[in-house]
């Protein structure tokens, strides 16, 4: 049986991560090793709880009339929750109508049949891609995108920007004024309408 | 083969929104009538926790938090007092704010008994053919298998071992991103 590796849950969140009232699932493990991280810590001190996508659906379906009632669900973050799509997409599968399903990820996963299904399958996507200037990306996340850049072209390539939101942050000490405008750029060429910008605050 | 079928899931669900579509509108955009029902805000009676232990500089932080909770238990029930009034049943939820003074998370028995009613009724709506809700069986099983001590959190994970203070558990109503950075 799979099992989730579940960082934290957090009850009753109004619109910051989805329509209406969401829970969100925080998931362990990330690939990336972004320097303002929130989560660093919890990401690396391994205490996370092991829970089936059974477990996890007898806890949150708590707050089922509250999903029906505004059209909220659950929402998956973390930790990079594409990590887990196989749990995902087996949660997904059990999952009884009128909760919807949002992920906010990095798209820094390899590409694989289980995220191409995740997409598909999530009512929305938050995806945080930092930034297109592949050169600051690296040296804020310590990784190259070019997952990131192969699953857009995924999404792109399948019309299925509408059930997106594109992060693109103002990074403290890494993108410039111009960085942002090239990233806003780029991505509304590739057809996305829904594009979120704002700035990190850095937690001392 | 989890509890529900996929299959099933796929050919039978369907929702007479006509008869019964509580979306965003409907919730948050109503006025809320008044009821006979209790006028008594005495909820939460044997909910009470304490903060003493935590300290006397903890008290300006918990007070915040604690602000926090209380405005998010209100708007949970007037969300509540609107599914209730568009279900026929306004006398199930609360008139009036909760006066509670003690520790409260968002949520407390109090609040899980009136949503316990509210899904009671979409049951009740379900088997009667008035609403079309898919496994409404299999999701009333599942909620009998729900931890009661659950009630008492709004984030009733992201305390293990003290770690929220540190993550996006911390719960007291900012709009904090989960995956990314912030500041205290």
């Amino acid at each position: 049986v799979s099992t989730f590796r579940v960082q934290a849950i957090s009850r009753h969140r109004f619109s910051t991560d989805g329509k209406g009232i969401t829970t969100l699932v925080g998931l362990a493990g990330c690939p990336l090793d972004c320097k303002y991280c929130i989560n660093k810590k919890i990401l690396h001190t391994g205490k996370v709880k092991d829970m089936t996508p059974e477990e996890l659906l007898s806890k949150v379906i708590i707050d089922y009339c509250y999903f029906y009632a505004t059209g909220g669900g659950i929402t998956f973050g973390g930790g990079e929750p594409l990590l887990q799509s196989k749990q995902i997409i087996e949660f997904i599968d059990i999952l009884p109508t009128n909760i919807a399903v949002n992920i906010e990820t990095s798209l820094n996963i390899e590409n694989s049949s289980e995220i191409e299904s995740i997409i598909n399958k999530v009512n929305h996507l938050y995806i945080d891609i930092k930034t297109t200037n592949t050169k600051v990306y690296r040296e804020y996340t310590g990784k190259n995108n070019e997952n990131t850049q192969t699953l857009l072209n995924y999404i792109v390539k399948n019309n299925l920007q509408a059930k997106c939101t594109i992060r693109i942050p103002s990074i403290q000490n890494y993108t410039t004024k111009s960085d942002i405008e090239e990233s806003i750029k780029i991505i509304k060429q590739l057809g996305f309408q829904d594009i979120d910008t704002f700035e990190y605050i850095i937690k001392d | 083969m989890g509890l529900f079928n996929k299959k099933e899931k796929q050919d039978d669900f369907q929702i007479d929104t006509s008869k019964l579509r509580m979306d965003e509108g409907a919730i948050f955009g109503q006025a809320v009538p008044t009821s006979e029902f209790s006028k008594d805000n005495s909820f939460g009676n044997g909910y009470n926790q304490s903060f003493d232990s935590f300290g006397e500089n903890s008290a300006d932080l918990f007070k915040n938090i604690q602000k926090g909770h209380k405005e998010k238990c209100e708007e949970l029930r007037k969300i509540r007092k609107n599914m209730a009034t568009t279900l026929g049943i306004p006398s199930v939820v609360r008139d009036e704010p909760c006066n509670y003074n003690g520790h409260c998370s968002g949520t407390c028995p109090a609040c899980y008994m009136e949503e316990r009613a509210l899904m009671d009724r979409i049951y009740e709506l379900s088997e009667n053919g008035m609403i079309n809700l898919m496994y409404s069986k299999e999701i009333k099983d599942l909620e009998n298998k729900i931890e009661h001590d659950l009630w008492e959190a709004s984030v009733f994970e992201g305390d293990m071992e003290g770690e929220i203070a540190d993550g996006f558990g911390i719960d007291d109503n900012k709009d904090t991103d989960s995956t990314e950075e912030t500041k205290e």
